[in-house]
């Protein structure tokens, strides 16, 4: 089956494809078997619910700008809205499929092992992605520093960014100190833990979804 | 100028992409909420416009500082990715969105042969609004909007680019300049 490079092409392709047709019939069919998916895949109820929850707001306004204020026939308004809507649906939950129980880590050794990537981008990236709660924190010292001095920080100053900046400097020279002091070297070859393959069955499959996605692009009326 | 990433380089590039994750997916709803304002006065095309340049802010930022060639597209896609796992309003399309923007912004580094980065900023905020332009004429069926609209469109696009992706991001690499905390050697 697809592992996690694998996974993200055919989302990739999935999404190219939706977004360059206008077919509710392909936009329902591919939202309701990514659905099912996650319910099959025993995802809890709670985090489809956060799901739909996001998707409300955007599929609605989506379709709401298009089918009011779109420029053709109130029937072509109609479908052209459903399309932006539904589209936005496909989007939210291909991507959860995507995400479903796929680590970053899972996704960057994949792509480390299956295209090539370097090691420094592979561990350079995820040994990043461990600051990101501390970005918050960060984020809140840094506009309280601001209000102890009178000066309210607001999202389109450069100063907040240059602050925040100044952090990921120094958490970056820390970072790369502290790998390289475990071991890690730039351009040596190394072996893996875990090894994951792209698998034949993967790509068979890969390839027959998308000919379904043809199909019934091809039979769809509306 | 080296043009090997080091790891600090990449990790730098990494941080970037992070921060500018999170702030991408901060502007899911800020985006809906400018919408519905917009939509009230029938001006909700022009919401995509306004806001675009903030999500182009990554690629661009990317380049400027760490002045590698790619910096630009790989920070894009990370922000892009970022937003995704973070669960951004958009799926798996701001994985396609950061694609085109990152080539978009990335090209115009590359227009100068990656010699000039002060000029390829201000080409790419060109170059940027050019190519997600070309894409949105495709993908959000800009392409029946009438001649007047789109000229109109395409102009909002290119000043929020150019305020975001530009003048920003010079201010903040000004401000980085200053405090010497880059060197390159």
């Amino acid at each position: 089956m697809m592992n996690a490079t694998q996974r993200m092409i055919l989302a990739l392709a999935i999404s190219l494809e939706i977004s360059l047709t206008k077919s509710v019939t392909l936009n329902v069919v591919l939202f309701s078997v990514a659905f099912l998916l996650l319910l099959i895949r025993r995802q809890p109820l709670k985090k489809i619910g956060l799901y739909v929850a996001i998707a409300i707001i955007p599929v609605l306004g989506s379709f709401w700008s298009f089918y009011l204020y779109g420029q053709g026939t109130a029937a072509e308004n109609l479908h052209f809205g459903l399309v932006m809507g539904s589209r936005v649906l496909v989007f939210i939950f291909i991507g959860a499929w995507l995400t479903m129980g796929m680590t970053p880590y899972v996704l960057l050794a994949s792509l480390r092992q299956n295209l090539k990537m370097s090691a420094t981008f592979t561990y350079g990236i995820l040994g990043a992605l461990n600051f990101m709660p501390r970005f918050k924190q960060a984020f809140s010292s840094i506009q309280a520093a601001g209000m102890m001095r009178g000066e309210v920080l607001r999202w389109w100053q450069p100063t907040l960014y240059f602050k925040a900046l100044v952090h990921a400097i120094k958490w970056s020279k820390n970072l790369a100190m502290a790998m390289t002091s475990h071991g890690f070297q730039e351009g040596a070859s190394r072996s893996a833990y875990r090894d994951y393959p792209m698998a034949k069955s993967g790509w068979v499959l890969i390839v027959l979804i998308l000919i379904a996605l043809q199909v019934i692009l091809f039979f769809s009326r509306y | 100028m080296k043009q090997k990433w080091t790891l600090q380089n990449v990790i730098l590039l990494a941080l970037i992409g992070v921060i500018f994750s999170v702030i991408y997916w901060i502007m899911d709803p800020v985006y809906q909420i400018v919408n519905s304002g917009l939509a009230v006065i029938g001006l909700q095309a022009f919401t995509n416009e306004i806001t675009l340049g903030v999500w182009m802010m990554a690629g661009p930022l990317a380049s400027y500082i760490l002045k590698k060639i790619g910096a630009g597209f790989i920070g894009e896609m990370l922000g892009a990715a970022g937003e995704m796992f973070l669960g951004g309003s958009y799926g798996v399309g701001t994985l396609l969105s950061g694609f085109i923007q990152g080539i978009g912004s990335e090209l115009g580094f590359a227009l100068t042969g990656y010699k000039n980065w002060f000029a390829g900023l201000w080409l790419s905020t060109l170059t940027g609004t050019v190519v997600s332009f070309g894409w949105d004429l495709f993908k959000s069926g800009y392409i029946h909007y009438k001649l007047g609209l789109l000229v109109a469109l395409f102009i909002v696009r290119y000043l929020s680019i150019f305020f975001f992706s530009g003048v920003l991001v010079h201010l903040i690499a000004k401000l980085l300049d200053r405090s010497k905390l880059l060197s390159h050697e």
